[in-house]
């Protein structure tokens, strides 16, 4: 019998959650001043850049913070989605061409955790098209 | 949906960051990051899924995403294993000039098959 939350899809385990780094998402040191990166994150890929205040280790310490059942918003294909936001509520990144305290953790079967800024309103698109109920528990804690 | 087994494909040649298992053929426009591999000497090929085109991406970079060397559009998860044979093969070949390809800025466009 498969046991929930221990097992994914494919009858594997799920491993201890370890950091993989954001190669793709880390901040652009001494590059395009921010306004520039943040318009960046609007074009081409859409690439989501996290804040050049944010070091590697703070983004380290934010993306595993959420690694739980109160953060998980669905579990699909082998990955599962958290959220997460920045502890004082400032600016973590951006997104879709706007500022963002909110970020969402990707967990790979395997243990990677990978993570990305994301914007307040594709949060709330993906928890009302996977989970419903915590959309409502997230508007509650983050009424704007 | 494709299997992967990405440490097979790099044998030896480098370490897989993240990836799921597997690739289906199309996803959600959520599902933007798919799989990273980092290969020696600081290059990097990335997997993401651009939902507007509904094509996955994959990135060939070094040290940096903002210093890309070479971008593959694919429609599908079999056109994305081979583009990333092809960047980690074309990454082993210029090893000895990667400075010549790392100083190269043009970016470019590859058309899958």
């Amino acid at each position: 019998m498969r046991r929930r939350g221990k097992f994914g899809m494919s009858g594997l385990p799920w491993q201890d959650p370890i950091w993989a780094g954001c190669e793709k998402h880390k901040p652009i040191r001494n590059g395009p001043r921010w306004p520039i990166v943040r318009a960046g994150t609007n074009q081409g890929n859409k690439v989501a850049k996290y804040h050049e205040d944010m070091t590697l280790d703070e983004i380290e310490e934010l993306e595993m913070s959420f690694i739980d059942s109160d953060h998980l918003i669905y579990e699909r294909r082998g990955v599962r989605y958290y959220y997460g936001n920045s502890f004082g509520g400032g600016v973590v990144g951006a997104s879709y061409g706007e500022d963002t305290s909110f970020i969402v953790i990707q967990r790979y079967q395997a243990g990677h955790v990978h993570g990305y800024p994301e914007t307040r309103q594709r949060l709330i698109d993906r928890m009302r098209k996977y989970n419903p109920e915590l959309l409502v528990k997230f508007l509650e804690r983050f009424p704007s | 949906m494709t299997h992967i087994d990405w440490t097979g494909i790099l044998a030896g040649r480098g370490t897989v960051d993240f990836s799921s298992l597997e690739i289906p053929e199309s996803r959600d426009e959520f599902e933007t990051d798919v799989a990273q591999l980092s290969l020696h000497r600081g290059f990097f090929i990335d997997v993401g899924w651009n939902s507007d085109t509904a094509r996955y991406v994959v990135t060939l970079f070094r040290d940096t995403f903002e210093n890309a060397l070479a971008e593959v559009e694919c429609s599908t998860p079999s056109d994305v294993v081979e583009a990333v044979r092809q960047l980690i093969d074309a990454t082993d070949r210029t090893v000895q000039s990667a400075s010549s390809l790392h100083t190269n800025s043009s970016k470019f466009q590859f058309q899958d098959a």
